[in-house]
């Protein structure tokens, strides 16, 4: 097995402070803290902020997005059929989905991936993508939009809550088969995001939460039931957002009144983040990685415009676990 | 902080940049209106993209007109698409 110094070309610093000019996975030992550090983007809190990313062919809200920054997928949105996907700098219109698509799910990544939810209510479809070909599978147990996803993978999903034609608690688990009725969320909302994996995940925001006022509610779900969680600082639905890791989880926009918050989930608690440059209500989002994402400006008569988070690298205390 | 404001065609990819959001404010509204903070780095954005100065009470004028017919075009969706869809509302510029 290769050691750091084969991988990086030096041993590992031993200084007495943190040094500067840090790069990309340099890993240092601090004996003044008598602790291994290293220096990356997954650590703790990021630090981010949105700039200006490529503009998509077809502007439209409310799509399914899967998939990374650098190689994601926007599927349907306006009641359309389109599918774009980007690579990090421009948009390029593929092969459309089978059906209509507004206000789904999605998970996995570019060339595995799985959309599900779409209007209208009672719509149990859902199909995957291979990178070029939509193809329909075994559907939802109940037809539902506007649900929070999570699991990151093509053969791993969970989809809680949306609308069935009455507010819906429903949660199911796709297993790369079938999809399977769990437990119900706690309480029945619509509108609401998510992220995480199908053992550890959380679903924030929407309405009809309890009280049906409160849009700031979290819950969390452990893989058998879901709990009442710490809130989000700024109650919406319509976010935009997702991850595929339980502790770094980034949702953003929504409303109302339509919003450019964006916040961040670590596992325990939901941290206020740099806002967006323009306010946005539900579109299509990335659901892999570690609190990066994309998004489409959903503002009054805003084209394909969209926006992405960039994260900059932060010292971490290196711990075994 | 003061601000400035003018309409400025977004361009896509690298329109504004994360370093420029880290070095002012930056607020993008409907119809093109960019309400930039108010110091040297801001005023090199503002060249960068070409932007059109206006007043405020001008950028608030055009941000209104935008939302007014985003309301219009909301309230001439099917109930079912407006139960999809947040209906804008107006509000001040900073």
């Amino acid at each position: 097995m290769a050691d750091y110094k084969e991988i990086k070309g030096f041993k590992i610093q031993n200084v007495s402070s943190d040094p500067s000019n840090l790069t990309g996975g340099q890993i240092w030992y601090n004996s003044t803290s008598a602790t291994l550090k290293g220096y990356s983007k997954a650590g703790g809190i990021p630090a981010g902020v949105w700039s200006a990313g490529g503009t998509m062919n077809d502007g439209r809200p409310q799509g399914a997005g899967f998939g990374t920054l650098t190689a994601g997928v926007a599927a349907g949105g306006g009641n359309t059929l389109d599918v774009e996907e980007y690579n990090g700098t421009s948009w390029t219109s593929v092969n459309d989905i089978p059906g209509d698509g507004d206000s789904g799910g999605a998970t996995g990544t570019q060339t595995a991936g799985i959309i599900y939810g779409n209007q209208p209510a009672a719509n149990t479809v859902s199909s995957t993508y291979d990178g070029t070909t939509w193809t329909d599978v075994n559907s939802l147990t109940t037809g539902r939009p506007g649900g929070a996803s999570a699991g990151g993978f093509q053969t791993s999903a969970l989809y809680a809550g949306g609308w069935k034609g009455s507010y819906a608690a429903e949660c199911e688990i796709w297993n790369g088969t079938s999809w399977t009725e769990v437990a119900d969320m706690l309480d029945d909302r619509n509108h609401i995001k998510g992220g995480g994996t199908v053992t550890a995940a959380v679903a924030a925001g929407g309405y009809d939460g309890s009280p049906d006022t409160n849009p700031t509610q979290s819950e969390q779900w452990n893989g058998t039931c879901w709990t009442e969680g710490n809130n989000l600082n700024n109650g919406r639905a319509f976010l935009t957002g997702g991850g595929s890791e339980f502790t770094s989880v980034l949702i953003f926009g929504g409303g109302p009144p339509i919003t450019s918050n964006t916040e961040f989930w670590n596992g325990t608690s939901w941290t206020e983040m740099n806002n967006l440059a323009s306010i946005s209500e539900s579109s299509h989002g990335t659901t892999q990685g570690t609190g990066l994402g994309t998004y489409r400006a959903r503002t009054p008569g805003a084209a394909g415009e969209t926006e992405e988070w960039t994260v900059d690298a932060a010292t971490v205390t290196v711990t075994a676990s | 902080m003061a601000y400035k404001y003018c309409t400025a065609t977004n361009w896509g990819k690298d329109f504004f940049t994360a370093q420029e959001r880290r070095d002012f404010y930056l607020g993008g509204h409907p119809g093109q209106v960019w309400v930039v903070g108010d110091n040297h780095f801001g005023d090199s954005w503002i060249s960068k993209v070409s932007g059109v100065s206006k007043t405020q009470a001008e950028a608030q004028a055009i941000v209104d007109g935008e939302i007014e017919a985003a309301q219009t075009a909301y309230d001439a969706l099917s109930a079912e698409d407006q139960a999809l869809r947040l209906r804008p509302v107006k509000y001040n510029l900073l």
